[in-house]
């Protein structure tokens, strides 16, 4: 059983190793893609990349984030905005406030 | 089963090994090259495509070892059994197993268009997406409105 012991041991060592080079917990970064050059516009997208790590769980979300323009010797910066999500949390905004004026209505008339 | 604790490390360190190549495939799949399409060029406009992507996965495993209770054989019941019965090894067991499961998503978020008049980002709206998220929210307020009107009543 001794013989178990040391090598169960390594192999605990190396399960942290790969743990550890895989990663933290949470990491959000902004990460740019390759330049596309159009004529003398150079355009730099980037990216948004959250990666969580929850013990042998991986979950990795990349959006996109923004451009950044070349022209000449001006730099602009374009936000990409999603629309779709801020849609969803708008309805979702909207159906919280239903249920607390429905709840409030309903507790208004108990009262009475 | 008997256990060879070498032949069983060495299928463990295997198994780790394959575990750490697919973690670090889970985190290279949503790579950047699927969150920016590559740029298409119809006239004066070129066009690169951009996505939301997202991949998970997991895993799970566990493995045991055991050996068989060791018995006190008295004198009489040895004599029983035989010499050569009495003196075969006691074997050590053993065993593992382990699972896994993954998926990814992909959503359009926006198209940047490259033009004459300038670089312009165009958000795509997901229609499918927002209206289920309102179909959802819609039956939500409505059961809990009913269930109010049914206590007033």
């Amino acid at each position: 059983m001794g013989k178990y012991d040391i090598d169960m041991n390594t192999q605990y060592h190396r399960l942290a190793g790969i743990r550890a080079a895989a990663g933290e917990v949470a990491r959000l970064r902004t990460v740019p893609a390759p330049d596309v050059t159009v004529g003398s516009t150079t355009i730099t997208p980037f990216e948004r990349v959250l990666a969580l790590r929850l013990g042998p769980t991986v979950v990795v979300r990349r959006r996109p984030w923004a451009v950044a323009v070349s022209e000449a010797d001006r730099v602009s910066r374009h936000h990409i905005p999603d629309v779709t999500r801020m849609a969803q949390a708008g309805i979702i905004f909207a159906a919280l406030l239903g249920f607390w004026a429905l709840l409030k209505e309903h507790r208004r008339q108990q009262e009475a | 089963m008997d256990l060879d604790p070498d032949q069983f490390l060495q299928n463990l360190q295997k198994e780790s090994e394959a575990r750490a190549a697919t973690l670090q495939k889970l985190y290279s799949a949503a790579d950047s090259a699927k969150v920016f399409g590559q740029p298409v060029v119809s006239g004066a406009y070129t066009v690169i495509t951009a996505a939301e992507v997202a991949g998970g996965g997991g895993f799970g495993s566990g493995m045991g070892f055991g050996k068989p209770p060791h018995k006190r054989m008295s004198v009489e019941s040895r004599d029983e059994e035989g010499a050569g019965e009495s003196a075969a090894p006691r074997g050590t067991g053993g065993g593992g197993g382990g699972g896994g499961g993954g998926g990814s998503m992909g959503r359009p978020v926006a198209a940047i268009v490259i033009g004459p008049e300038g670089v312009d980002v165009k958000p795509i709206l997901d229609v499918s997406k927002v209206g289920l998220t309102a179909v959802a929210a819609l039956s939500g307020i409505a059961l809990f409105g009913l269930k109010i009107l049914k206590k007033r009543l």
